[in-house]
């Protein structure tokens, strides 16, 4: 066994279509490998219909392999029995926090599993504890779910996860219809979740600064992995990621542009932190 | 043709526990041709004072007139200001439901009881000016892509022929290409004498296109002023939870380094070009 917790390996997955007689069915993964590492923060890219959420509902069987396996935590995702247990180690949270509240009070809502699970009063209560102050949602644990913010509901659907204590959170666009502070709240969480306690995050966003900030970046296009690595390597390649309908950070945008207009810039600026600190250098050496 | 709001109140569930004041003495006139940004955080009114412009909404206090008419007026002919004031939803595509993509963008304009040739050339010219081909007239609007989902739905608006295109939140959920290519199809509008209003969560996308930005906050108006104008104000912006565009907060950086930058720059093609000319000026000019 290697070290991946979840393991997709030449995983393909087409949608059922209405039309039996397509020539050549449209494959939504095609040959997927994906292994993610236990404490790790992948984020995913890529355009519309490239096969991210497809992907990312694998990760707990939400969808099955057609060909191919995802294991999780050693498990395979086909196995009925195991179906549970593997929802409980990967957590998922999806775009549109209001699709994914069930109920009329916040702590309500985020016992939900441990509920379903059968678990005991007590037991449930301190999870529900936890998750809340892991998300800091604890002062608003009262309140009616539909009077919060965008920002607040994602915290909630993210309790609402945490309460089951996966061991990976998978997050689908989670930042999609927030406002900017929303925005915010949410990534600053899950990144503290990532780093305080080891919880890996498969990160999928349309947002390339909030890649930027993942230990590595996988892009797809087309049902397939076709860039891996860490976020500096991959925003390097700004054409080709012009190629499958994607874009670099701001900071990447500028350096490039600046180079282009004969400003000598170092290679491999990614953050605007970083193009300060290239700038100035070069300002003093002038 | 403008749209004039004064003293704009309106308060959902009156007389209820629920009772909530989304506008709150609103006052402000979107002149002709112009394209107009509406930030604020979640629950600042934004969607609240679309829904005003096109009177799906009447004000609970004060009045709003479009092209001269006043939406509150009983005998006010609300279907004429809907078609001459477009309002596009966030999601649109969520509301396609023509067989084909041509049915579905004649559908307004079969319901205005236009004529079937002054229909098929509204359909055409919308198609074209959302970038859809002729192969798209007879394909279902459903397994588009999701930027072509939404192009279909703007078209469906287009085909009105509104003098005033209102869109809240457009490129949401859109991967970036996406995103570029509807922001660059509204922004060609008011060269054709559309007015735009864009409801936007990016401070970049606005900074990029609009003349004008208007901030609401808790059911007013909180800001108003041109892209360079308000983003200037950096700290009031973030004191409501908005932000600055990325070409502004590197140029903030840079001047806390001791840069000398003019003011102005908001996005990163503006930032790039006063950098490359400090950066000029130090080396011509420099202390040698």
């Amino acid at each position: 066994m290697d070290e991946s917790y979840i393991a997709v390996n030449q995983v393909s997955f087409a949608y059922p279509t209405a039309d039996t007689t397509a020539e050549q069915i449209r494959l939504a993964l095609n040959h997927v490998n994906l292994a993610v590492r236990p404490g790790e923060f992948v984020a995913v890219l890529g355009m519309n219909g490239s096969g991210k959420s497809t992907l990312a509902r694998h990760l707990n069987a939400l969808l099955l392999p057609r060909d191919g396996t995802v294991l999780v935590d050693g498990m395979d995702t086909r196995e009925e029995k195991q179906l549970w247990a593997i929802r409980d180690r990967v957590g998922m949270v999806f775009q549109n926090p209001d699709n994914q509240i069930v109920a009329a009070v916040v702590e309500e809502d985020v016992a939900f599993g441990p509920e379903n699970q059968g678990r005991p009063p007590e037991e449930i209560r301190q999870r529900v504890a936890e998750a809340l102050a892991a998300v800091g949602m604890s002062h608003m644990r009262e309140r009616a779910p539909h009077l919060l913010s965008g920002g607040q509901k994602q915290r909630v659907a993210i309790a609402g996860a945490l309460a089951l204590r996966p061991a990976c959170l998978v997050l689908d666009e989670p930042t999609a219809m927030l406002d900017p502070s929303g925005r915010g709240e949410v990534a600053d969480v899950v990144h503290r979740l990532n780093r305080e306690l080891g919880m890996a995050v498969v990160w999928i966003t349309h947002f390339m600064e909030e890649a930027a900030l993942a230990d590595r970046v996988i892009v797809m296009a087309d049902g397939q992995v076709q860039l891996e690595g860490p976020p500096r390597t991959v925003f390097n390649q700004a054409d080709q990621l012009r190629a499958f309908r994607l874009d670099v950070p701001p900071a990447v945008s500028a350096a490039e542009r600046l180079r282009a207009e004969g400003v000598p810039l170092p290679e491999g600026i990614l953050t605007l932190q970083e193009l300060v600190e290239a700038l100035c250098q070069l300002r003093s050496a002038t | 043709m403008p749209i004039t709001l004064s003293h704009v109140s309106y308060t959902y569930q009156p007389g209820t526990p629920y009772e909530w004041h989304a506008l709150d003495d609103v006052n402000l006139e979107i002149p002709d041709g112009e394209f107009w940004g509406i930030i604020g955080p979640t629950g600042s009114g934004k969607s609240t004072l679309i829904q005003h412009m096109n009177g799906l909404l009447k004000p609970t206090q004060g009045q709003v007139l479009v092209d001269g008419i006043d939406l509150s007026a009983r005998a006010a002919n609300l279907r004429q200001v809907r078609q001459k004031v477009g309002l596009v939803f966030q999601y649109p595509e969520y509301q396609l439901f023509g067989e084909t993509i041509h049915e579905d963008i004649a559908f307004g304009p079969r319901n205005m009881k236009l004529p079937a040739d002054e229909v098929e050339r509204r359909v055409r010219r919308a198609m074209e000016r959302v970038g859809l081909d002729e192969s798209f007239r007879d394909r279902s609007p459903f397994g588009l892509s999701g930027g072509q989902a939404r192009r279909v739905a703007l078209a469906g608006v287009l085909a009105m022929e509104p003098r005033v295109l209102i869109l809240d939140e457009p490129t949401a959920g859109l991967d970036p290409r996406g995103r570029e290519e509807i922001l660059s199809l509204v922004g060609a509008f008011p060269a054709l004498g559309m007015s735009v209003v864009l409801v936007s969560h990016s401070m970049d996308d606005v900074a990029l296109m609009a003349d004008k930005v208007l901030v609401m906050h808790r059911g007013k108006v909180h800001m108003l002023g041109t892209p360079p104008e308000l983003f200037s104000r950096r700290a009031e912006l973030e004191a409501i939870g908005l932000g600055v565009p990325a070409a502004v907060q590197l140029i903030d950086m840079l001047r806390s380094r001791g840069w000398e930058l003019p003011a102005g720059a908001v996005t990163i093609e503006q930032a790039v070009e006063a950098i490359r000319k400090s950066l000029r000026t130090k080396a011509g000019g420099g202390r040698g």
